[in-house]
């Protein structure tokens, strides 16, 4: 058992969003996400106009992804503590958040080979963009399967006092309702359910970052237990 | 007529059993603590369910609520385009929608009494009563898809039907959950006794089909009804 690994685990999650944070706000300005409507001409403008930043952060972006790895393994810790050596919804995470992870990686990968080029013509940028940013919102589904079973791992907890509190597991599940729409985004360029619209993009974008944000602490009370 | 018994404990505590006067006999409700300077009317007014399935509903409710003013938001603004795509949608089919998850709902009710009283059989049968009203509004809505499919009407077609199919397939997603739960709950039924604690996930279940009724209520008045 090493408690000090757990810790360094659960910590990664916050600096993870710290790393997206910096990285797309002001290097790279994708907050808020380019517009889908825009023209190839428009979006290749983008990339054209701020070749550096879009480089720096993206590759900041793809350290933060990488270290949701540790941060998605030790909620698999922590729910193969709750649910025993048989443990279907720990696997469930461990998997499910493999694929999240991938996308959250590769997204900020294909931004970052926009960018490589920027010359080219603006059809192929447009293209590019679109890959990225569809990688970056649709991880909706793997995402809301995920935090479902971490919902339903919270709530079997059979221990007086559970390791996750209950009100947790009811809250993973509304946060695994809200990251579904965003698998919307490919079916609209304007709207609240583009890729920058309130349904597609902020609402899952802030929810996300507050559930993770909040599992951290949890965690960080739950692995000072022994039981 | 309900009877409320101070038990004896030592913890400074003070605990109430709730028992139902039936003709069949007492049936055990619930204890609860209290504070020794509580009285016993405030210590037995409780939140029916468990908490944590309240921050799922209200939740819920805030992100439908912002897909409703979004709607409104954008009907003010074109509302021309909205009333000619309202025109088209099946009132009536909507009305027997209504209905039937009104009725649901009051068999859900009924149910959860029933299993109060520890009436299982009859919980039981109620809750497949709603299971079937709940499966008939999710044939309805099939079919009213296909009307607007075959018609040529697509989520595509213009920003009302957007939001139709956006709205009501996003509620249609929580009625196949609620399904789920209440299936849930008839094979909790078969359980050698209900305890208590079911008795709290019973109504956990309950409040989880209101708010898709409740819901749907809303949904039926903005989008089929307000002219």
């Amino acid at each position: 058992m090493s408690k000090r690994g757990e810790t360094i685990c659960t910590v990664l999650g916050p600096i993870a969003f710290v790393f997206f944070g910096i990285g797309f706000l002001p290097l790279a300005h994708f907050l808020p996400p380019p517009d889908p409507s825009s023209s190839a001409a428009e979006i290749a403008a983008i990339y054209q106009g701020n070749t550096i930043g879009i480089r720096l952060g993206t590759a900041l972006v793809m350290v933060g992804a990488s270290l949701f790895a540790p941060f998605f393994a030790m909620i698999t810790v922590i729910m193969k503590r709750i649910e025993g050596p048989r443990a279907p919804y720990a696997w469930t995470q461990a998997i499910s958040a493999t694929i999240v992870v991938s996308c959250f990686f590769l997204a900020p990968m294909f931004m970052t080979m926009t960018a490589f080029r920027p010359e080219r013509a603006p059809e192929l940028t447009q293209l590019m963009n679109d890959m990225s940013w569809i990688l970056m919102v649709t991880p909706g589904a793997p995402g809301t399967v995920q935090t479902i079973a971490i919902g339903f791992a919270i709530l079997q907890d059979r221990r007086t006092v559970p390791l996750l509190p209950r009100w947790f597991g009811y809250l993973s599940l509304f946060a695994a309702v809200l990251y579904l729409p965003a698998d919307l985004a490919i079916m609209f360029k304007t709207g609240p359910f583009a890729w920058n619209g309130l349904f597609a993009f902020w609402l899952p974008f802030v929810i996300g970052g507050m559930w993770s944000n909040l599992i951290c602490y949890l965690m960080l009370k739950a692995n000072a237990r022994t039981d | 007529m309900v009877q409320l018994d101070l038990l004896p404990d030592a913890q400074g505590k003070r605990t109430y059993r709730l028992t139902e006067l039936h003709k069949t006999g007492p049936v055990y409700m619930a204890d609860y603590a209290s504070e020794a300077t509580r009285a016993p009317e405030e210590a037995f007014r409780r939140l029916p369910g468990e908490e944590g399935i309240w921050i799922l509903v209200f939740g819920d409710m805030v992100v439908f609520g912002l897909l409703f003013l979004t709607f409104s938001f954008y009907r003010a603004e074109n509302v021309g385009l909205y009333r000619s795509g309202q025109d088209l949608l099946n009132e009536q089919l909507g009305l027997v929608n209504t209905l039937l998850l009104l009725t649901s709902s009051w068999a859900v009710a009924l149910a959860v009494r029933n299993v109060r009283l520890g009436l299982r059989t009859q919980a039981s049968t109620l809750l497949g009563i709603a299971v079937a009203l709940g499966c008939s509004f999710v044939m309805i809505k099939i079919a009213e898809y296909h009307e607007k499919i075959a018609a040529g009407i697509t989520l595509l077609t213009n920003d009302f039907f957007s939001y139709y199919f956006v709205i009501t397939g996003i509620h249609l997603t929580h009625v196949l959950v609620g399904i789920g739960v209440l299936i849930f709950l008839i094979l909790r039924t078969r359980r050698a006794a209900l305890v208590v604690d079911d008795v709290r996930v019973f109504e956990s279940g309950a409040i989880f089909w209101h708010l898709v009724d409740l819901l749907w209520l809303v949904i039926f008045a903005l989008l089929y009804l307000t002219r």
